[in-house]
């Protein structure tokens, strides 16, 4: 199984892309990809169901066009559908019973946070090297949105698709720098990565982008109040160009270097694909 | 998950994981099968002792039958379900289920109900934990409990004494989760 092709396919309020990848000694390897934009009546805060709906089409014929294979399919969530937190969970450990599980520890500090209840959702917590020892990465899901991705993947005809998150795809392709703040664009939300003096993850906040904002200005402004002294905005899923004039002081640019000439697997563009970046940790 | 990536839904755990559980299955399915067959052969031995068995059964069948229109006729009446639940999820009640499960160190300090059409009570509850391990046990075992689901943690105070609320439904033994 470790050569076998498998595929990422991600759906998010107004595009839909999919990437076909192999798994070797050295890392995943992207193999084809494919985007394409659809026209959807959903926004940042309408229901995952309909952008699922009407991705549809668009992913469909996006498989068909990369002969993605129908097994080992993943569904990747965008930014917005998934609600995160970094949760310390050895400095709760400490002062904690021995006999509560973590998955629960991690859910009670979870549940106040969403804003909905926690017996809605299902929620996973990752260890990445770019969190401080100890800490995880908590995303919490509906479980209706869980459902109809699975449904809708099953439609589409994936076997026993498996679901997850873009940005942790995206947040796992992101180099540690010491003192910055990530800004991760999705079609209608923004997640807001603050780091520490040696690189690691110290906070993240989720911000949905309404049609009618200022996509730049708001995310920009989120990211000066989520960090006390902030020198250098790093920007992934948004051209940085166009944020550098709207605060001064601080360095703006590019997660990554532009791709070369006539790639289409840009992680600028489609921040999950930072996953096959070389630098994502593995 | 091939890249690492957090597995939301219902594919469950690792593919090793569940090559080994499909083996137990089809060893568990072998085992009933034997014992179906063993059970089907002391059976009929036993046939005659078995119509008595069934006629007493066909008694019990229509007496469930009975309680289940009554059942489905409570069903209908939202204000007799909001007035089950009032007796059947008493403050008293409840207090009572709480406590077989309160670890030591917490305290309910408050409480406020609201009884639900579908024969549960919502209720509120004010807690004050020695600190926060106390608190998490609490959690725990309001979340392993069978009287108690659909668990929200509220606004808490940390570190040290911690002043919590907790919004959970109470069901009576006999209502389903």
């Amino acid at each position: 199984m470790w050569y076998s092709e498998k595929a990422l396919v991600f759906v998010d309020t107004r595009s839909a892309a999919l990437a076909v990848y192999r798994e070797g000694f050295s890392g995943p390897r992207l193999e084809r990809f494919a985007s394409e934009r659809f026209a959807s009546r959903a926004s940042g805060g309408d229901l995952f169901k309909d952008v699922l709906a009407d991705s549809k089409e668009a992913v469909g014929r996006l498989s068909r066009e990369l002969k993605a294979p129908s097994r080992e399919a993943t569904l990747l969530l965008p930014l917005g559908s998934s609600f995160p937190s970094i949760v310390d969970v050895s400095a709760l450990r400490k002062t904690q019973a021995p006999e509560v599980e973590e998955a629960d520890l991690v859910r009670f500090r979870l549940a106040p946070l969403l804003p909905f209840p926690i017996a809605l959702s299902e929620v996973r917590s990752e260890r990445s090297s770019s969190l401080r020892g100890g800490a995880v990465l908590a995303q919490a899901v509906l479980k209706t949105t869980i459902a109809e991705g699975e449904r809708v993947m099953a439609s589409l005809g994936f076997s026993r698709p498996r679901v997850s998150s873009s940005l942790s795809a995206a947040l796992r392709g992101l180099p540690p720098q010491a003192g910055a703040v990530d800004l991760i664009f999705g079609d209608s939300a923004c997640a807001i990565v603050v780091r520490d003096a040696l690189g690691g993850m110290d906070a993240i906040h989720l911000r949905l982008l309404v049609p009618g904002d200022d996509r730049g200005q708001r995310s920009i402004d989120e990211a000066l109040r989520a960090a006390s002294e902030v020198s250098q905005i790093r920007v992934l899923g948004e051209d940085a160009a166009s944020l550098r004039g709207k605060v001064k002081d601080v360095v703006i640019q590019p997660a990554f270097d532009p791709p070369a000439a006539g790639a289409a697997a840009d992680p600028q563009r489609f921040p999950f694909l930072s996953v096959f970046h070389e630098s994502a940790s593995k | 998950m091939s890249l690492g990536l957090p597995e939301f839904g219902s594919r469950g755990p690792a593919d090793e994981a569940r090559g080994v559980w499909r083996a137990v299955r089809v060893a568990g399915f072998a085992a009933l099968a034997y014992a179906l067959a063993v059970a089907a052969s002391e059976g009929m031995a036993g046939s005659s002792a078995d119509r008595s068995m069934q006629k007493a059964t066909a008694e019990v069948a229509t007496l469930a039958q009975t309680a289940e229109s009554a059942r489905r006729t409570l069903l209908k009446s939202s204000d007799l379900l909001v007035a089950a639940s009032s007796v059947e999820s008493s403050p008293e009640q409840v207090m009572r289920d709480l406590a077989e499960i309160l670890p030591e160190g917490v305290a309910v300090v408050s409480y406020r109900f609201e009884y639900q059409p579908d024969a549960t009570a919502r209720v509120d509850l004010g807690v004050v934990a020695r600190g926060p391990a106390a608190y998490d046990r609490f959690l725990s075992a309001l979340s392993k409990s069978e009287r108690f689901s659909d668990i929200r943690p509220g606004s808490e105070s940390r570190p040290g004494l911690v002043r919590a609320t907790v919004v959970v439904l109470h069901r009576p033994k006999g209502v389903a989760r």
